[in-house]
């Protein structure tokens, strides 16, 4: 089923398979108008099928519905005891007993509890006791069954194994490799987050040269998986901001912003100076994390002065963050003429971070004759205040 | 002459049934396409891996949630707390408090500890004024906005102005969220970010089900027949028509009680008509149009897996209430946009979407009404062979009953909320029973809606609230 579900055929299937099923309805009604007695009337024979038919189709619906959920709920019920019974039996096992042999003969008899079970033990346990319930798998022989099924033609199953054996501390990673070439494109997003977290230096180059053309959904996801001191990462977001692409440069921003971490980067200028609205935005707001080989003032000065309000906005944030107390005089004067709401917030925020002598020209403005700059210097101060009696209790 | 009226009458009591079939016919393709749909979305969506990864992440865009409340002292305590509970990276909650004349205001204060903000906002959109507004001296995103009464579309509108966020999410003061809902519906938007203007939830019927902590803790069925056969509307609209018309980019309503819009969106179309009492339904016409006009490629989305619960009504007076407001709202919103229909260049939005509106969920009450109105007559009069009508009538409603049965069966085997068996078995019953007697009611509820539009069109109607469980109860 899933197979299907996943197969380039199913988008065909999904608009013809509706009007497969009204048509064998029509047809339906036709014939059991052939098999009712002759009536002269023929709207009185063809609604005397429809009747009919609807009756029928009603009652095998309403009778499979009812039949599969009673057998559902008792079925889910025996499973629910079985995977009680293996918890138990794993919960023994944790603390230290020997192996149990009704242990292996539930791994072989109910697999897919029992892995229920494993993944979740896994996902709690730390140190030598997961060491202990990794050891489970080999011991069962399941790890054999979840590595075939890594070359199963449906994705649900690869999807299925993925999932198990990347929770391994060792996880086969090669195999993994190899699903990156799967036909099914949910399948290469679950190879690629694995890759990702646990990935060979190689493999995690592969992913990471295909982020770009990814969906940002994807790159969104990816992000939180690779770690901060892979390698590979920092290979290649070192030749991502050299690049002159938007995109590349882009992915490697919102990398920075996804994971706040400190990233060292060379042709910071450049960047501030970009062509690309996006990448000036992005590259002022992930600022504060980023090692540049310039002077951050200098590099603040250029974004407070580009002509578009989102960039001056993001490089005053990123004074307020970075507390460049230098800025102070010249963030108060862009205040007194900020005319985007947006803008003078961050202005008003970064002068009441900075403190001294900015903190008390903005508190001036509170009886300001521009509404706009009055009310936002007011509800910063105000803000500020709330703050700290907040942290004083 | 008399021979002639014949003839004419049984022309038309053709014409009817063969419109009731045809409506028929229509939504058992919603059913079909959206079975089929759904079958796709559970397989493809089951990533909780993704999904934690989501939720962890800056670069998901915030959300403001806004929540106009009107007299809802009974449960509004319990739906912030749940809102703010959501999880999502970044969001704040925006609470409009509609000159509430109970003690909202006064419940909120005290139990969010607000204080009187001078938080600044953009009066972008022209709305009613504003008394005061109010935050939280906890380190929670809580804003209230306490305003004159002005209706809920003006209402809106003042949220999306206090707004801080990119997007705005549109939700009932009453209504419970589940916890993932945001994440869920806000998926579309980081899947496709350039397209993607708005995204409707399904809304569920709460009604029955055990509240706990703003949570719904365990569903079941309403214990009333006036609620039941409203979760099986609820269950065949959504299922059904809403997944199919979003397939082809057609999704004409985005229930009020929840929805997600770009505010930049909402801002370029002047937000909520307040003129209207189908202010949800007319603001997602607009969009399309806007979007069409301005040759954007967007996308509105219908997405049926974060769920919104809402209490339903189970007197007969405020469902009567209800169901005219949204009939009304319907014919005010095809009305406005009349020039939509059959409106080549609107693509399937003209040729299909408006029309099919137009034609079976506009006049459909009046035609129904007609038929049946017609069948008595004609009975009256010995027109007709009784066992012929009866007959037909049969036809008639085991298509509705096929139906209601289908989408409860669609339920079960994509999104299968429903425990028990004995859920299923009083959903089925309640199938039967919608056909015999409660649609035929609804009916003329909403054919009368065009009598009360042409008097009073803008009236909302209350909504007796008993809130969600002992600790939704209006406090003493």
């Amino acid at each position: 089923m899933t197979r299907f579900l996943y197969s380039r055929y199913w988008p065909a299937a999904q608009s013809l398979l509706p009007i497969a099923a009204l048509v064998l309805y029509a047809a339906g009604i036709m014939a059991t108008a052939q098999l009712l007695p002759a009536m002269n009337d023929r709207h009185v024979l063809y609604a005397l099928a429809c009747v009919i038919v609807q009756a029928v189709a009603l009652l095998l619906l309403a009778g499979g519905l009812l039949a599969s959920k009673f057998v559902l709920v008792h079925w889910n019920e025996r499973r629910r005891r079985r995977i009680e019974r293996i918890s138990d039996l794993f919960a023994q096992y944790s603390f230290g007993a020997e192996r149990n042999p009704e242990l292996l003969a539930a791994a072989r008899a109910h697999p897919t509890e029992f892995l229920g079970v494993w993944e979740a033990s896994l996902n709690q346990l730390k140190g030598s006791p997961r060491l202990q319930m990794e050891g489970l798998l080999t011991e069962t022989g399941l790890d054999h069954r979840l590595l075939a099924q890594l070359t199963h033609h449906d994705p649900g199953q690869v999807l299925s194994a993925i999932a198990l054996l990347r929770k391994l501390e060792q996880p086969p990673m090669d195999a993994i490799e190899k699903t990156l070439d799967h036909p099914a494109e949910a399948v290469r997003m679950a190879a690629r987050i694995a890759i990702a977290s646990r990935g060979s230096s190689q493999a995690q180059e592969r992913v990471l040269d295909q982020l770009p053309n990814l969906p940002s959904w994807q790159r969104v996801v990816l992000f939180q998986q690779i770690p901060a001191d892979s390698s590979a990462l920092q290979d290649y977001l070192e030749r991502a901001f050299q690049t002159g692409d938007e995109v590349v440069v882009l992915a490697a921003l919102e990398w920075v912003l996804s994971r706040q971490r400190f990233q060292p980067v060379s042709h910071a200028r450049r960047l501030a100076n970009s062509v690309s609205l996006e990448i000036r935005i992005k590259f002022f707001k992930a600022l504060p994390f980023l090692a540049t080989d310039e002077d951050a003032t200098s590099l603040i000065r250029l974004g407070l002065d580009d002509p578009d309000w989102r960039v001056r906005a993001m490089a005053a944030r990123t004074c307020g963050v970075l507390r460049i107390s230098a800025l102070g005089p010249e963030l108060v004067q862009r205040f007194a003429h900020a005319t985007h709401p947006v803008e003078a917030g961050h202005l008003a925020r970064t002068l009441a971070a900075l403190g001294g002598d900015s903190w008390r020209r903005l508190q001036r403005f509170t009886v300001s004759d521009d509404e706009m700059i009055r009310a936002v210097a007011t509800e910063v101060i105000e803000k500020h205040f709330a703050h700290a009696q907040e942290q004083a209790q | 002459m008399r021979e002639m009226f014949l003839s004419m009458i049984s022309w038309y009591e053709a014409g009817v049934i063969s419109y009731l079939f045809a409506i028929s016919a229509i939504y058992m393709m919603f059913l079909l396409t959206g079975c089929v749909l759904l079958l796709h979305h559970r397989f493809l969506r089951q990533d909780p891996e993704v999904s934690r990864a989501l939720e962890f992440s800056a670069l998901l865009p915030p959300i403001s949630i806004l929540a106009p409340a009107h007299n809802e002292a009974a449960s509004v305590c319990q739906s912030v707390r749940a809102m703010l509970l959501l999880r999502y990276p970044e969001f704040e909650v925006v609470v409009i408090n509609d000159g509430s004349k109970d003690d909202t205001l006064r419940v909120l204060i005290e139990e969010f500890h607000l204080y009187k903000s001078a938080r600044f906002f953009d009066k972008r959109l022209a709305t009613g004024p504003i008394r005061a507004i109010y935050e939280s001296i906890d380190p929670i995103p809580l804003v209230v906005v306490d305003k004159q009464n002005t209706g809920k579309a003006d209402s809106l509108n003042t949220g999306i102005n206090v707004a801080r966020y990119p997007l705005v999410c549109c939700v009932d003061a009453d209504s419970i969220l589940e916890e993932d809902s945001l994440l869920r519906a806000s998926r579309p938007f980081v899947e496709d970010p350039e397209r993607v203007i708005a995204v409707g939830g399904i809304i569920r019927v709460a009604n029955g089900c055990e509240i706990s902590g703003g949570r719904v803790a365990r569903i079941d069925v309403p214990g009333t027949w006036t609620a039941r056969f409203q979760v099986v509307e609820y269950l065949r609209a959504f299922l059904g028509g809403r997944v199919a018309f979003s397939m082809y980019n057609c999704l004409l309503v985005i229930s009020g009680a929840f929805g997600i819009f770009s505010k930049a969106a909402l801002l370029a179309v002047g937000g909520y008509r307040t003129d209207t009492v189908g202010e949800d339904m007319e603001l997602v016409v607009r969009l399309h149009s806007w979007a069409r006009k301005a040759g954007k490629d967007y996308r509105i989305v219908f997405e049926p897996e974060p769920v919104c619960w809402t209490e339903v009504p189970e007197s007969l007076s405020t469902l009567h209430r209800q169901r005219s407001r949204w009939q009304r709202g319907t014919i005010q919103t095809l009305w406005a946009h009349r020039w939509l229909i059959g409106n080549p260049d609107y693509g399937l939005l003209g040729m299909v979407a408006f029309p099919y509106y137009a034609l079976f969920e506009m006049f459909g009450p009046l035609v129904e009404l007609s038929g049946y109105l017609l069948t008595l007559i004609g009975l009256a009069f010995h027109l007709f062979n009784l066992d012929i009508a009866l007959l037909f009538f049969l036809a008639s409603v085991s298509y509705g009953v096929l139906l209601s049965v289908a989408s409860v069966v669609l339920e079960e085997l994509t999104l299968r909320r429903y425990p028990n068996v004995r859920h299923l078995v009083l959903l089925l019953v309640a199938s039967v029973l919608e056909s015999l007697g409660f649609r035929q009611l609804l009916t003329i509820w909403r054919a009368q809606a065009f009598w009360h539009l042409v008097g009073n069109g803008q009236t909302w109607g209350a909504m007796d609230r008993k809130g969600f469980g002992p600790a939704g109860k209006s406090p003493a």
